[in-house]
């Protein structure tokens, strides 16, 4: 099975009156490179802050390699990799004077490593971190999260603002570099399509709980839709429906743990059966956020 | 599609087109994770069915080949391989009202192209 | 890790340091030298000017503007204590705060010391003026902290001078009609201009001591939340 680098149990927070996350749990395996996802404001950079240990929650505790997030924050950050959505560094610095700096904040820092990653990044050396091109200033705030060859890497929304090729060379990198070396990558995103390839595991935050957390491959495999050309209407009874929808004349039945043997029952209770589609994470992670279920699910 | 589905026809079709001869060594795991940006376990799963298929053939320590005792495979077990995938074309056809001829001539010109393809590169 | 943190804040800071202290000596310089003004008058519009000016222009560079281009939040993520942080940034602002008074101080007594002015008069007026930037250093900082927007930062000092100006209008009020010097000349931090010829300096700076001591705290608690929230 393998130990967890990352455990989160019960934790909750809310900020003032507004309860943000309402009893998170979560088990992010050692090695594997975990997806986070989750619409905008659903809680995802709370969550990390709270990793960190830059906030407190008010319930629940989260670990990372074992330690404490609320008890040890110092350690936490020193064991772990962070890079922060939309990540600013000061512009002033040149590049070898800001890898400078922050190596003197981590006694693990790995100066030929980050010489290597330098050159392999194509990032140089005695440029000002203002004049950088957004490619430039990500593939920095890679750098500056490894240099000190972490265990655990945090990378929230590292792409936004990334061109596509940029974005693609980007994930290049963490598959090549992290994975490669056995390390635990925790990101956070909503572009679904690039995540699906690179992650290992999937967990989907929603209305302040994790609805969701599986093997990429498995929740692929285990959500289906199902399309029927049938008059009835009534949906909510089926176990394990995510979303139920017009589609022209036909209705579409994105079910979970959808087994050959709940398809039958399906095929039995309603007929007209159509076909049978794979869905991709774009789709599956629609039906379960917004996707009309319960009373809903009556067309 | 699945991103694993892509990557096993993709490579199956380079076997076919002889873009890929057999003994020819492909990419290690990392190699091509890190070409496709894709997770490693992925193509690990890819590598493993191709070999389960004998498609690709694993060598301990020395890396993943392209398999080139096609003709140890009985005949039979190859024709059945070929049955397997052609029943779903023929599901489609019948679905989708395709004409018996119509399909022939379709199926000629794929293989026809592949062929082709694999004669261009030898 | 100090070391590296200080050396941050001073490359932010040390031209704004060279500024302000360029402007003051070059004005004491030119005053003291020119003679056309009473010494005393150079000296109190220098402090009083540095004091009102310099606090301002360092309290919207320490946190707003770092929070503002992003910076700060790189900051937090470091394996260090937030309060660390905190702490080197008040001490170094204040520092450069106070290094303006410091050129004047030095310039008068160089050029004139025991002219028009003892030197110890010349010493007290500086060290009121020290006082006066401290506190309001401190104060325009945490009250302002949670802004992002180094203008508000600004007015937020302009509003306290505003509420001490006020207090003195009290104060003056109070004196004319009842001919006795009202509790409000504690409050205001240059309030023992009136009182330093009665020796009254001790109450004014212990209560500006504890003022700042608190506002510190206060700040220090602030600053981490400023941690957790988004930009």
């Amino acid at each position: 099975m393998g130990k967890n680098a990352i455990e989160i149990e019960g934790l909750k927070f809310a900020y003032g009156r507004n309860g943000v996350l309402k009893g998170v749990d979560l088990q992010v395996p050692e090695g594997s490179i975990f997806g986070f996802l989750g619409r905008n404001g659903a809680g995802k950079t709370t969550t990390i802050k709270l990793l960190l240990g830059l906030l407190k929650p008010d319930d629940g505790f989260c670990r990372i390699e074992g330690i404490d997030s609320q008890k040890d924050a110092i350690s936490v950050r020193q064991i772990v990799g962070y890079m922060a959505e939309d990540q600013q560094m000061y512009g002033w610095m040149r590049i070898e004077q800001i890898v400078k700096w922050l190596a003197s904040f981590y006694p693990g820092w790995d100066d030929k490593f980050t010489n290597k990653l330098l050159d392999m990044l194509e990032l140089p050396r005695k440029s000002k971190v203002k004049t950088l091109s957004k490619g430039q200033n990500s593939r920095l705030a890679l750098l500056l999260a490894l240099g000190h060859r972490p265990k655990v890497v945090i990378l929230d929304d590292p792409t936004l603002g990334l061109d596509p090729i940029a974005r693609k060379e980007f994930l290049r990198y963490v598959i090549g570099l992290l994975q490669t070396n056995g390390v635990t990558v925790f990101f956070s995103s909503h572009l679904l399509y690039e995540i699906e390839p690179v992650a290992d595991h999937i967990a989907i935050l929603d209305n302040g709980v994790i609805i969701k957390a599986e093997r990429t491959f498995d929740l692929r495999e285990s959500v289906k839709k199902v399309v029927l050309s049938t008059s009835q209407k009534d949906f909510s009874k089926i176990e394990g429906l995510l979303d139920a929808s017009k589609v022209g004349e036909r209705v579409a039945l994105s079910v979970e743990n959808c087994t050959a043997e709940k398809i039958n029952k399906i095929k039995d209770s309603y007929g007209g059966f159509v076909r049978e589609i794979g869905l991709n994470l774009d789709e599956i992670f629609e039906a379960y956020v917004i996707g009309n279920r319960g009373e809903a699910a009556k067309v | 599609m699945p991103i694993y589905r892509q990557i096993i026809d993709q490579i199956k079709y380079q076997v076919a087109t002889g873009v890929l001869k057999e003994g020819d060594k492909v990419p290690s795991v990392r190699e091509l994770a890190s070409k496709l940006a894709v997770n490693q376990n992925t193509v690990l799963k890819v590598y493993n069915e191709l070999c389960r298929e004998n498609v690709l053939k694993i060598e301990r320590g020395d890396g993943t080949y392209v398999s080139s005792n096609k003709q140890n495979i009985p005949a039979a077990e190859r024709k059945k391989a070929v049955a397997n995938v052609l029943r779903e074309a023929a599901v489609q056809a019948v679905q989708l009202d395709v004409s018996l001829d119509q399909a022939k001539e379709l199926l000629e010109k794929e293989y026809e192209a592949i062929n082709s393809a694999k004669n261009k590169s030898e | 890790m100090i070391k590296p943190l200080i050396w941050k804040e001073w490359h932010e800071l040390r031209w704004k340091m060279a500024f302000g202290c360029l402007i003051v000596g070059a004005f004491v310089l030119t005053g003291l030298k020119s003679r056309i003004f009473p010494d005393i008058a150079i000296n109190i519009f220098s402090i009083v000017g540095s004091s009102l000016l310099m606090p301002l222009f360092i309290a919207m560079g320490l946190v707003a503007e770092e929070r503002s281009n992003g910076s700060l939040y790189a900051l937090f993520a470091l394996p260090v204590r937030i309060k660390l942080l905190y702490v080197i940034k008040m001490i170094l602002g204040a520092v450069v705060v106070l290094s303006p008074i410091l050129v004047s101080l030095i310039l008068s007594l160089l050029m004139a010391g025991g002219r028009e002015e003892s030197i110890s008069d010349v010493i007290k007026w500086h060290v009121m003026g020290a006082h006066f930037s401290i506190v309001m250093f401190i104060v325009t900082v945490v009250s302002g902290m949670k802004f992002s927007s180094e203008a508000k930062v600004a007015l937020t000092g302009i509003a306290w001078v505003g509420f001490w100006v006020l207090c003195v209008i009290i104060e003056v009020q109070m004196f004319f009609r009842y001919g006795s010097e009202s509790w409000t000349m504690i409050i205001t931090p240059w309030g023992f201009f009136e009182l330093a010829g009665s020796g009254g300096f001790l109450p004014v700076f212990l209560f500006h001591f504890v003022l700042c001591a608190a506002f510190f705290l206060w700040g220090a608690r602030r600053f981490y939340q400023l941690a957790g929230r988004q930009r």
